[in-house]
């Protein structure tokens, strides 16, 4: 956990805000790969995830960026109205569960209104790397693109393609002839409301893609908090018919043994991979050493000894 | 097979270390390798040659024969092979029948080490050996010393395992000190470019084992930051090192006598239960210093010595222990089965057969 200082907030949007977070201690902040996310703890029990922004000085501070959103139900608006520069509030060290492929041939990049925050990250570092790629982006009107100055002027402008004042055909049209060219090493990476990835997907594998190439950054809207920062959840287990409950100071795999399923273990704590499980619904939140990040990114599997759910319910293979 | 789940654990497509440069002479020798006899010489310019080690015509070894110019005659009817594996001489006929023709092996000599391709012919590049200058081996300001060489009655991969975990030094190697150092420092791994990394990094007071390595005038004061690392080039090679010291109380700067020494770990299958374990080091100071070349032998002998004897005693009744539990694993086992699984990963490349269920 670090305590951390607002250092800057910036209203980039009318609904989209920026906050700039430096470290209390005037310590460096820790390295973190792109895509990734911390946990922000804005009031007690109220925690939400939010994805870092790539910028040249993350050694110094954190950037990230919020939307004032009408269907929250408290987060981003407490930081909209209530968190003001100099504030103190404290952060989770950096976790990626949107690992980027930076092998990729070329990369693929759609983002639907505050969805840009992980993909312009992903943008900065592909361009660094000098891999190719596209980046789409999809918005309701040019005063809600986020970062919209910064991106039609930065060195890699010619790559990004705004959509703000198309009409639906049009940017139909312009999806499909962006996923019109797939091979084994391309790979797709979208963030944004639920319906815009899944529309997003929809239009890759209408285009051949294959679903190993396809990658989506998911949300949880509301997550209850407890003490340790960890949240209850459901275990839906599918062969053996049972409903049961992760309480927040449990591990799944102790829900697991306690409705009398059985799983194999061995080293408990994330290492060894005996209790590996297939997920079959639902987004774990990995918590292992087990699995490289490509594998976690698929979300087919999780090892309950340590892991647990981002989505409210997880439908195991048991 | 144990750990894998496929039926043998042997990658192919690796470089191995078929021998030390100056084991191989004139004199023919034979060593097994990834389950087949092999059979080594010199040329007369000195080109270092593999060979297939049995005669196709009654299979006697050809180590039995002798070495004739650059070809290797059949001690049994004097059949003689040249160095790229033509027959080219039947003395009890005229003329050579037949295509008899014996596998020869790409054997690269680097150096203090001769390695050994014995996989597929288009994927035999020898840029996938080793990179000697991680390890300070045949660099300048490098000295090469104290090699040994022990037979394994165990799977290469048991010595994998062993030296991905070095939480054993304290007790297989009980003569060594620091029991409760090594109990508690955490583990850092990392992913580099042609090896997986893990480092322990911790503080230490000069001790009586600095002063035996780095000499008596190497001598500080208060706590120096050192750090163990192990690199996991492939299943063929791994470096351990001792103590690399990072900062020393009241310097700016690591002297230079506080160099660093890299112990070397060639692992090469013999067959799927047997192993031959080459080890070596290499140091950045006290170069020349043959006393402790000789310490360093001997303390080298006497601890791969141990893992030996560790490993002969797990191999012995594995196949049986694999069947009676599960096997156990710890926190400390992370490097091991990260490991594993990057193994696991060659052989499905190469398409091993898999365990029956």
């Amino acid at each position: 956990m670090l305590n951390v200082i607002i250092r800057n907030k910036i209203l980039e949007t009318p609904n989209i805000a920026s906050f700039e977070l430096v470290r209390e201690d005037g310590e460096k902040m820790p390295a973190f790969e792109t895509g990734s996310h911390v946990d922000v703890h804005i009031a007690e029990g109220l925690i939400r995830q939010y994805s870092l922004i790539n910028h040249p000085n993350s050694d110094e501070f954190y950037k990230i960026a919020v939307l004032n959103d009408d269907q929250s139900r408290g987060g981003s608006v407490a930081l909209h109205n209530h968190v003001q520069i100099g504030d103190k509030i404290r952060i989770s060290e950096p976790r990626n569960l949107f690992p980027l492929n930076v092998k990729s041939e070329k990369v693929m990049l759609f983002a639907g209104g505050i969805g840009i925050t992980p993909i312009m990250s992903m943008a900065i570092e592909l361009n660094n790397l000098g891999v190719d790629f596209e980046l789409h982006y999809h918005t309701r009107s040019k005063a809600d693109t986020a970062f919209y100055e910064q991106l039609s002027h930065c060195s890699f402008a010619s790559k990004v393609f705004f959509y703000c004042d198309n009409t639906k055909e049009e940017s139909h049209d312009a999806v499909n002839k962006a996923l019109s060219s797939f091979t084994d090493n391309t790979h797709l990476y979208t963030c944004g409301p639920v319906g815009y990835m899944d529309y997003i997907f929809d239009s890759a594998r209408a285009n051949s893609w294959k679903e190993e190439n396809l990658h989506k950054e998911v949300f949880k809207a509301e997550p209850k908090a407890s003490e340790s920062g960890d949240q209850a959840f459901k275990l839906i287990l599918s062969r053996s018919g049972l409903e049961i409950d992760v309480a927040a100071d449990q591990t799944a795999l102790e829900a697991i043994d306690a409705a009398g399923v059985t799983v194999d273990v061995s080293c408990e704590m994330g290492i060894c991979g005996a209790c590996l499980t297939k997920v079959t619904a639902g987004v774990p939140d990995h918590r292992d050493d087990f699995l490289s990040d490509d594998e976690k990114s698929k979300n087919d599997q999780f090892t309950p000894c340590c892991s647990r759910a981002i989505s409210d319910s997880l439908t195991l293979d048991l | 097979m144990y750990p894998f789940k496929y039926k043998q654990s042997i990658v192919k497509n690796r470089w191995y270390m078929a021998a030390f440069s100056t084991e191989i002479t004139r004199e023919p020798m034979e060593r097994t390798m990834l389950n087949k006899p092999v059979v080594m010489y010199r040329k007369e310019d000195g080109t270092p040659v593999a060979m297939y080690g049995l005669c196709p015509h009654r299979y006697l070894p050809l180590v039995e024969g002798r070495v004739e110019g650059d070809a290797i005659v059949c001690g049994y009817h004097g059949f003689k092979f040249a160095d790229n594996g033509d027959c080219i001489d039947i003395p009890s006929q005229d003329k050579v029948t037949g295509k008899m023709c014996q596998p020869v092996y790409k054997l690269v000599e680097r150096g203090p080490i001769c390695w050994i391709w014995m996989g597929d012919e288009d994927k035999c590049d020898t840029d996938l050996i080793p990179p000697y200058d991680d390890f300070g081996l045949d660099q300048p300001g490098w000295d090469f010393h104290s090699a040994n060489y022990f037979h394994i009655d165990g799977r290469s991969q048991l010595l994998v395992d062993n030296l991905m975990d070095l939480t054993h030094l304290p007790y297989v190697h009980h003569h060594v000190d620091g029991k409760d150092a090594m109990a508690k420092i955490p583990l850092v791994t990392e992913e580099h470019e042609r090896s997986y990394r893990v480092l322990r990094h911790g503080k230490a007071p000069w001790n009586d084992y600095f002063k035996l390595v780095f000499g008596p005038e190497a001598q500080f004061e208060g706590l120096c930051d050192f750090s163990i690392r192990s690199d996991f080039y492939g299943p063929e090679f791994i470096s351990t090192s001792l103590p690399i010291i990072s900062a020393v109380p009241g310097k700016t700067e690591v002297p230079k006598e506080l160099g660093t020494l890299m112990i070397l770990h060639g692992i090469t299958p013999e067959t799927d239960n047997t192993t031959h374990y080459f080890g070596f080091s290499t140091r950045n100071f006290r170069l020349g210093d043959e006393a402790l070349d000789n310490f360093q032998l001997a303390a080298d002998q006497k601890i791969r010595g141990q893992d030996v004897v560790a490993i002969n005693a797990v191999e012995k009744r594995l196949d049986f222990a694999v069947t009676q539990q599960r096997e156990l694993l710890v926190a400390a086992d992370k490097p091991a089965v990260q490991v594993r699984r990057k193994i696991e990963a060659m052989l499905a490349v190469e398409d091993a057969p898999l365990e029956e269920a």
